[in-house]
């Protein structure tokens, strides 16, 4: 047998602190249509909103669980308290903040990146925003940055109301009918025709709250020739009571435009993610996806693109790291639809000390995409023999004048490659740190440099153990 | 009907949008053995495969006529089968095709004739064994895990077979030993033995040329013919290199 | 009179998203008035279509036919061809000795010729009232320690066939097989269209060192369906699998690719590869893959690639300079897949009578 290398669990000391609940306003546990009004009221939601989230309620109640990927047996949803809110209102400044959501943040390292000139910093606490700050030149631009609730009430009201949730109707799966009715906080972006957003956008997410849930919904418009980078990233602490979130991102690439989505999912391992992102790109549009899905108990996560315009491309660059007591099941889905569209995917999965990591993922190439290309490209590191592993790739192509081409891979570190690193001096474990981080330099390389270094962070932390 | 096999005028053509022939001129006669040499980059493999038709190619200006024929518009397959053969630098993998099929099918293809099994089979190996290929390789995928020296032997094996009446080698010596490029070349000259057929070749090294007698030699550079002369000029390239045709 | 019952069969190990209709496929079967009258159990040995076909065989009381296979009697060949309107249904189960070199040849080509050598006879049913020709053969393998059999199954419809072939195998210390499928378009009609094959082949590697090898060849005319589920799971140590399957599709054809590589946990040291490589000749197609690799087990190495396109440039280029005209070319390119599959047939009689049986002649 080979030799091993045991690895001891995830230092989360970082990530795993919780304050004191204060007379936080919270709506009766379970969901019911009494629930619901409550939440629709407390917003002040338009009447189309009122009535859609009650549809979204029924729909939620007629649809049953899926039948595949992993269990979400243990989500109780009669106690996820669907929506919290902390006791601050809006936050223009970052000093008028309260100090314990402020150490929160700081622990994040949120002002640090404020320093470094990223362009705005829209902040969830708890399903409200609060803090939010749009840098001058950005407005100047004409760019919008905005929380969705109060710009249901503004000029882009119309807008947002022809947009939302129709990429991702409630219909689409039980998860995406529940966020149809308790959504929650969230950013609306729109970038006006040809401008070039110059720095990422970025926004964090926070839960705190005991057996809270997170509901935010992005809606993102790139208008023609327009060019824009967004960052989410997110945390949470650990809690005994199961944590759900059940977001919704839409994203709009419009004709020529690009847009570039990057991820770090890091939610703490008590959490359920069934999150749901997708993109409709149109002609000459170009979407590109960086995603780190390192957190979170279990995980279904597949970011789908659909290429609606002739010559819209897509790509995603992916890596998902499930450690113990973890069940990840991420993956990604694109449409060609036109002709001359082309896709490439890129992922990278580890799976250690028992985690289960899966990759899922859907080509789809229709009759009207000649001249279509995609290719895949999936790569899995297993680190020892108590983990799991499974790559579930398909493809469903109906023309024949398209090119695919696929390739999965999985295996374990190369011998070869740490008696090498050793031999330059490394110890063991240096070796197969750096060899896992080098695995994932696919997807770090696309991050700005404050993600990528909490990226290797985050990888250096899961690898530390000792030798047995 | 007309002397010149291959009659070139004023041929341009582009790669990728980038010309890189400025306007060949080259003539052929049957039964004649015409060397090309020239430095990297200069565009000899691109004159071999524009002639042979190469659909990344764009003709962009003068004619080629083969036999009296007009053909700088015509499909790669009439090329091949009005009697034009390329013998590639890098032959692509055919899997599933075995080298015997290809060459009958080719054949038949060429001559539009059925040509029965037993004397396909006592030819091919009769070549098969001048080239001392092992039999067996009739039946092994075209290129499929063949090393460069076996893929050139394969092609010359299909010269010997296809016979045309022009063939263009492109750097076949390249990348054979010794005894491999004596084998090559054996073939090579039973090919042209009959003093009808012609042969246009591609070389940097000219190894090949030790036992062929060469009418003439034409040197490429930069996409034009910059020289012309006897076996001499190949000669004295092969010693002395390209300097002399770089600029001061 | 007769019936036809719905079955689902193909069934993917790890199910995946509904909306892409892949998990498994349903067919309609025909069950008429009586069939055969036994009543035994089907047998036990897990094959890849799953529990569907189990229950038909069942309703029709389909009786297993044990055959053994020893180092002295090691080959057994049979030709299945029922009528158009006809249904033949067979379970073959094979115990291959330990030692045993065996060759197994199943032809399930209802308008073919006959096969040489110990053709056995066809089960036969009443008339079905059905357009087509109805064949299901569950073929199940037992190999015991370091036994070897190449597996040769050849599935030749006619037009509106149904052709179902079932196979299980499961594999001791040592053991090895080879399985070569043939899906050579109909062999006996010239206008083979709207045939329909369903394939499926689960192997258990359960001893150590044991081994499968499978290498498809299919060329699908018109509105011609092939569905397969090829499942190989690695449960011992250094066992190795290669699945290499390719075609080529023509207009209205529809093709659905299952290939599963499952390491189990206590298969260290295993290798697993697959590869799948389809033609498109025509622009009306439907061409489904869904390669799995399922992993619980650290030292193992698994790949699988899958290319899908149109003849690539410069294979055309190549042929075109040897006089070949597009179609000549394509055809070429096609028959070698399947001819490569025939190729690699270790016995020569085999090999060459296939040879003749699918492309008409000799090859050198």
């Amino acid at each position: 047998m080979k030799q091993k290398t045991f690895v001891d669990d995830i230092n989360r000391e970082l990530y795993d602190f919780r304050y004191e609940e204060k007379d936080y306003f919270r709506v009766r546990s379970g969901l019911d249509r009494a629930v619901v009004e409550e939440i629709s009221s407390e917003k002040n939601d338009p009447q189309w909103m009122h009535d859609f989230r009650l549809r979204s309620l029924e729909i939620y109640n007629r649809m049953p669980v899926q039948n595949w990927g992993p269990s979400i047996d243990g989500l109780d949803m009669d106690n996820i308290v669907t929506y919290v809110r902390p006791n601050t209102g809006m936050s223009a400044k970052w000093s008028d903040v309260p100090d314990e959501i402020k150490e929160t943040f700081e622990k994040l390292g949120i002002p640090k990146a404020e320093r470094q000139s990223l362009a705005g910093v829209g902040a969830q606490y708890d399903s409200e925003l609060v803090y939010h700050n749009v840098r001058k030149e950005v407005e100047e631009q004409g760019v919008i940055y905005t929380d969705l609730e109060s710009a249901l009430h503004g000029p882009y009201q119309e807008m947002i109301r022809d947009h939302f949730m129709k990429l991702v109707p409630p219909t689409d799966h039980k998860f995406a009918a529940l966020h149809g009715a308790v959504w929650s906080g969230g950013s609306f972006v729109y970038v006006p025709a040809g401008v070039k957003v110059e720095i990422p956008l970025q926004s964090y997410f926070r839960l705190n709250a005991k057996g809270a849930g997170q509901f935010e919904h992005t809606l993102i418009i790139v208008d023609e020739g327009a060019d824009l980078h967004f960052i989410e990233g997110c945390s949470a602490p650990k809690y005994n009571v199961a944590n759900l979130h059940a977001g919704c991102v839409e994203l709009y690439v419009r004709k020529n435009a690009k847009l570039r989505y990057s991820t770090i999912e890091n939610w703490s391992k008590n959490m359920y993610n069934l999150n749901t992102k997708r993109a409709l790109v149109a002609e000459g549009g170009s979407m590109e996806w960086v995603s780190g899905s390192f957190g979170s108990h279990v995980s279904c996560l597949y970011p789908m693109t659909i290429l609606e315009g002739e010559e819209a491309s897509m790509n995603f660059t992916g890596i998902t790291f499930a450690g113990e007591g973890q069940d990840l099941d991420t993956g990604v889905k694109v449409v060609h639809n036109a002709p001359h569209t082309t896709s490439s995917i890129g992922t990278r999965s580890i799976s250690k000390s028992g985690g289960v990591s899966t990759f899922r993922s859907s080509v789809q190439i229709t009759a009207r995409a000649k001249k279509a290309r995609a290719s895949v490209s999936c790569q899995s590191l297993m680190l020892d023999e108590i983990s799991r592993s499974d790559t579930i790739p398909s493809m469903d192509i109906r023309t024949g004048d398209a090119d695919i081409g696929h390739e999965a891979r999985i295996g374990r570190i190369s011998d070869e490659a740490v008696y090498y690193l050793r031999s330059r001096g490394l110890s063991e474990e240096d070796a197969r740190a750096m060899i896992v981080t080098g695995f994932c330099e696919s997807v770090s390389r696309e991050l700005p440099l404050e993600y990528a270094v909490e990226m290797n962070n985050l990888i250096r932390l899961e690898m530390k153990g000792s030798i047995g | 009907m007309n002397e010149t096999l291959l009659k070139i005028s004023g041929l341009k053509a582009d790669a990728d949008g980038k010309e890189i022939l400025h306007g060949i001129d080259l003539e052929i006669g049957p039964g004649e053995v015409h060397v090309l040499m020239g430095p990297n980059g200069a565009g000899k493999s691109t004159l071999g495969n524009a002639l042979m038709g190469h659909p990344s190619y764009e003709i962009t200006g003068g004619r080629i006529l083969f036999g009296g024929k007009d053909i700088t518009d015509e499909s790669v397959e009439m090329r091949a089968r009005d009697g034009l053969f390329l013998s590639f630098q890098s032959p692509v993998e055919i899997p599933g095709v075995t080298v015997a099929d290809l060459i009958r099918t080719a054949a038949e293809a060429l001559t539009g004739k059925r040509i029965f099994l037993a004397d396909f089979r006592k030819r091919l190996y009769e070549k098969m064994d001048f080239l001392r290929m092992e039999r067996e390789w009739a039946q092994r995928e075209v290129n499929v895990g063949f090393s460069g020296g076996e893929r050139k032997k394969a092609e010359i094996l299909q010269l010997l077979m296809l016979e045309p009446s022009l063939a263009i080698l492109d750097e076949t010596d390249s990348g054979l030993d010794v005894d491999a490029v004596r084998t090559v070349s054996a073939g090579v000259e039973a090919f042209c033995s009959d003093g009808k057929k012609s042969l246009l070749i591609i070389t940097h090294s000219a190894r090949i040329l030790e036992e062929l007698k060469v009418d003439k030699t034409h040197v490429l550079v930069d996409g034009k013919i910059v020289d012309e002369g006897d076996a001499g000029l190949a000669a004295s390239i092969i010693q002395d290199g390209f300097t002399r045709y770089e600029k001061a | 009179m007769n019936n036809t019952t719905n079955v689902t069969i193909n069934p993917l190990p790890v199910r995946t998203w509904n909306r892409l209709k892949l998990n498994d496929s349903s067919v309609d079967l025909p069950v008429p008035g009586i069939y055969a009258r036994n009543e035994s159990p089907v047998h036990t040995l897990p094959a890849g279509m799953g529990e569907g076909l189990d229950d038909y065989f069942r309703k029709l009381g389909v009786r297993a036919e044990e055959n053994e296979l020893t180092k002295e009697t090691g080959s057994f060949c049979c030709a299945i061809r029922p009528e158009k309107g006809e249904l033949a249904a067979r379970e073959f189960v094979f115990h291959v000795r330990e030692g045993a070199a065996a060759l197994i040849r199943i032809d399930m080509d209802p308008s073919g010729e006959c096969c040489p050598d110990n053709c056995h006879e066809n089960s036969r049913a009443d008339n079905l009232g059905k357009e087509g020709a109805v064949t299901a053969v569950r073929t199940l393998i037992h190999l015991e320690k370091n036994a070897s059999v190449d597996l040769i199954q050849v599935h030749s419809p006619g037009e509106s066939d149904l052709i179902l072939s079932d196979t299980g195998v499961h594999a001791c210390e040592g053991a090895e097989i080879r399985v070569f499928h043939v899906f050579p378009g109909s062999s006996g009609d010239k206008d083979g269209k709207n045939a329909k094959i369903y394939a499926a082949l689960r192997s258990d590697l359960a001893g150590e060192g044991s081994s499968l090898s499978l290498r498809g060849g299919y060329r699908l005319g018109d509105e011609c369906v092939l569905d397969m589920n090829y499942i190989v799971n690695h449960l011992a140590p250094s066992t190795k699998s290669d699945l290499d399957m390719r075609g080529s599709l023509h207009k209205g054809s529809r093709k659905t690719f299952r290939g599963t590589i499952d390491f189990r946990r206590g298969s260290g040291g295993s290798k697993g590869a697959e590869l799948e490589d389809v033609l498109f000749l025509d622009d009306d197609v439907v061409n489904r893959t869904i390669p799995l690799i399922l992993c619980s087990e650290e030292d193992v190495e698994g790949d699988h690639g899958a290319a899908a396109g149109k003849i690539s440039p410069e294979a055309l280029y190549y042929l075109c300079s040897r006089g070949l005209d597009k179609e000549e070319a394509a055809r070429m390119l096609e028959e070698g897949r399947i001819a490569g599959v025939i190729r690699a047939i270790p016995e020569r009689r085999v090999r060459e009578d296939l040879l003749r049986k699918v492309f008409g002649e000799e090859s050198v």
